[in-house]
């Protein structure tokens, strides 16, 4: 299992785009993919659930990946966050 | 018989045909059966990929009808259906005997309502995603929409409960004269796919008329939202005039793309164009405006969480200016305020918000916003052609804080060694009876003005034209109003200053000729209404329009002015 805790950068947050690319890009991944927030954990493959849980500017969340490709995984998560998604 | 449904008409333009009738049925909750697993799993899945499909054409589709931005919501409405959460748990549903649509349904209503309890306004408004994508689903689960419209005969008026993606996509353009449903309005993805058919469309007309049958001769008016059904001959014959004027008028007015806007004694005008965002700029130049007269900047505020940062500001007005070349672009300053809300301002609920913090007013109060958007202007003028005004002003005062906001940056860009144009032209709106009166004093100060006669009408009335009680009240042609036009051009051409109006009334067939006559230098519209003006400005004659305007104006009730100018333009053939 390898994590790794972050804030967003961009300005919205995880709305439907960022989401959506999020969701789509992990998907490709076989291993696990969860993402904790103050509020709970989330899998980070379901757009809805990103959605639902209203991730936000400054938030810190922790993202968390576990079995096969983890590691390509965590890399590919963090720069898609830390890049804010290509917004500003 | 008179109309008989009355809903939204959306993308303008008549249809006349039979209908055809898809029942509006909503999906039957069944679950008191016991389903077939596999059955259920095999047609949830059949139509998932019906689904991806019909969306991924319409993605096309709409990316080179509608632009980038609208065809995403589209593409998100895929990764929705493919979320592998919604996809487990339907699984888990149909596993316990559940149909596919009780299934689909109950994962997509508990989203919905996770979503609509939220406190963020961008995570409530996914729920109306969620839901066009739980209808969808059981529109194609239910097969009526599909298999039915592919049957349809030439000049068909379709009915239907709702526009979907799979609805747009089976449909055939040149059997269907007209597409009525009874869901959807003006903002709802429904008038988009509308819009991206180029069909007329009406929405939002509710249930049907049960009388309603397949065959019944209906007209549609997608201008009006009117619907008639087996209307008389005479309606029959008024419309299909109409449609026939329609198209002839369509036609007629390509002939003036590219021509020059130029009264029939040769006295030139300038025709510009109204926008929202850069990307419209394209439109203003197909219908071959001479520039923008109004970029609306508040539309670059709503819809998300923070106000656009400098560096995005810039790069839009950037992009206006190059598609538009060397043309002018004047862009108004945010105006916040009265009927246009942004969430994330927090403006105080006001008991009187058209005569509260709006427009220029809030932008006084709240100078960092303003700031933002002026450095963001400033930096940009090095660009292109481009103007700002103000909106609301009242006094001189708001006219000098504006211009020393411009001074205090433009002293700081010159220390950063940051390139503008230094000769940028500052302007302001006259839109309230204040700035009217005293329009000599803004056209001494200013370097141009522009009226709106939205809300110059409005306040000059003291009338919202939004309540229905009072609206009739509200017009451009009352001597009050008009007298204040003139009077602003009057106090322009003294100080040698340029005058454009922009709203609704500058496009108004009966108006320009006044307008002509008045000496307005430039007509704003929007993009739609440039050919129209246009060809009403070459047919006008300036000697012509000179005399009605003295008539006009020596005239005593609004209903003599009306009945004069409609008397002219039917004499004069406009």
């Amino acid at each position: 299992m390898v994590s790794k805790k972050l804030r967003i950068v961009n300005k919205q947050g995880f709305h439907m785009r960022p989401a959506s690319d999020f969701s789509s890009q992990m998907s490709k991944f076989p291993c696990k993919i969860t993402i904790k927030t103050l509020n709970g954990v989330t899998d980070g493959k379901s757009l809805m659930n990103l959605i639902a849980a209203g991730i936000k500017y400054g938030n810190e969340i922790e993202i968390i990946c576990n079995g096969e490709m983890e590691e390509q995984a965590l890399e590919k998560a963090v720069e898609m966050v830390e890049n804010g998604f290509g917004e500003e | 018989m008179g109309c008989v449904m009355q809903g939204i008409g959306v993308s303008g333009g008549y249809g006349l045909g039979r209908a055809f009738v898809t029942i509006s049925e909503t999906f039957q909750k069944d679950d008191n059966k016991q389903n077939n697993p596999t059955e259920q799993l095999e047609r949830f899945r059949k139509a998932s990929e019906e689904f991806v499909d019909n969306n991924n054409k319409l993605y096309q589709k709409l990316l080179e009808t509608a632009g980038k931005k609208q065809a995403d919501i589209i593409k998100s409405h895929i990764n929705i259906l493919s979320d592998p959460y919604v996809k487990t748990e339907t699984q888990k549903g149909i596993e316990n005997k559940k149909s596919a649509e009780t299934a689909f349904g109950e994962v997509c209503d508990n989203f919905i309502k996770l979503f609509e309890a939220s406190e963020d306004e961008m995570t409530r408004q996914r729920a109306a995603d969620v839901k066009d994508v739980k209808n969808e689903i059981l529109s194609i689960l239910s097969g009526k929409n599909n298999a039915d419209l592919s049957q349809l005969e030439t000049d068909s008026v379709v009915f239907i409960k709702e526009i979907t993606p799979s609805v747009v996509a089976s449909i055939d353009k040149d059997k269907v004269s007209a597409i009525v449903s009874e869901t959807g309005s003006q903002t709802s993805h429904a008038s988009l796919l509308a819009n991206a058919m180029g069909i007329p469309a009406v929405l939002g007309v509710g249930k049907f008329d049960e009388n309603l049958k397949n065959s019944d001769f209906v007209i549609v008016d997608a201008f009006t939202g009117e619907i008639f059904v087996n209307p008389e001959n005479d309606v029959i014959d008024s419309y299909k005039q109409k449609q026939k004027e329609f198209c002839e008028n369509l036609n007629d007015l390509k002939k003036y793309i590219s021509r020059k806007t130029k009264t029939l004694d040769g006295f030139d005008f300038e025709l510009f164009g109204n926008i929202g965002n850069a990307d419209e700029a394209k439109t203003v130049l197909e219908n071959t405006a001479d520039g923008i007269g109004l970029f609306r900047t508040e539309y670059l505020y709503m819809e998300r969480h923070m106000p656009p940062g400098e560096q995005e500001q810039f790069e839009e007005y950037v992009k206006a200016l190059k598609i538009m070349d060397t043309k002018p672009v004047i862009v108004r300053t945010l105006d916040i305020g009265a009927d246009k809300e942004v969430s994330y301002f927090h403006q105080k609920k006001e008991e009187n918000p058209y005569m509260g913090l709006r427009a220029i007013r809030y932008c006084m109060k709240n100078k960092e916003i303003f700031d933002c958007q002026l450095r963001a202007l400033v930096r940009a003028s090095a660009y292109g052609n481009l103007l700002v005004m103000i909106p609301l002003v009242t006094g001189l005062e708001e006219l000098e804080f504006f211009k020393n906001q411009i001074k205090l940056i433009m002293r700081e860009f010159d220390e950063k060694s940051v390139s503008y144009n230094p000769d940028m032209k500052l302007g302001v709106m006259i839109e309230t009876p204040a700035a009217a009166l005293t329009a000599d004093l803004f056209a001494k100060y200013a370097d141009f003005l522009s009226i709106g006669t939205n809300d110059l009408t409005g306040y000059t009335l003291s009338v919202d034209r939004g309540n229905a009680d009072v609206s009739d009240i509200y017009s451009v042609f009352t001597s009050s109003v008009l007298r204040e036009i003139k009077f602003v051009i009057d106090c322009a051409k003294k100080q040698k200053k340029s005058v454009s109006m922009c709203g609704k009334a500058a496009g108004d067939k009966r108006l320009i000729p006044l307008l002509v006559s008045f000496g307005l230098d430039k007509f704003s519209l929007s993009p739609n209404d440039i050919l129209l003006a246009r060809k009403t400005i070459c047919c006008c004659d300036k000697k012509e329009a000179d005399k009605l305007s003295k008539t006009v104006m020596g005239l005593e009730s609004k209903e003599q002015i009306v009945n004069t100018l409609d008397e002219f333009i039917k004499r004069n053939k406009l």
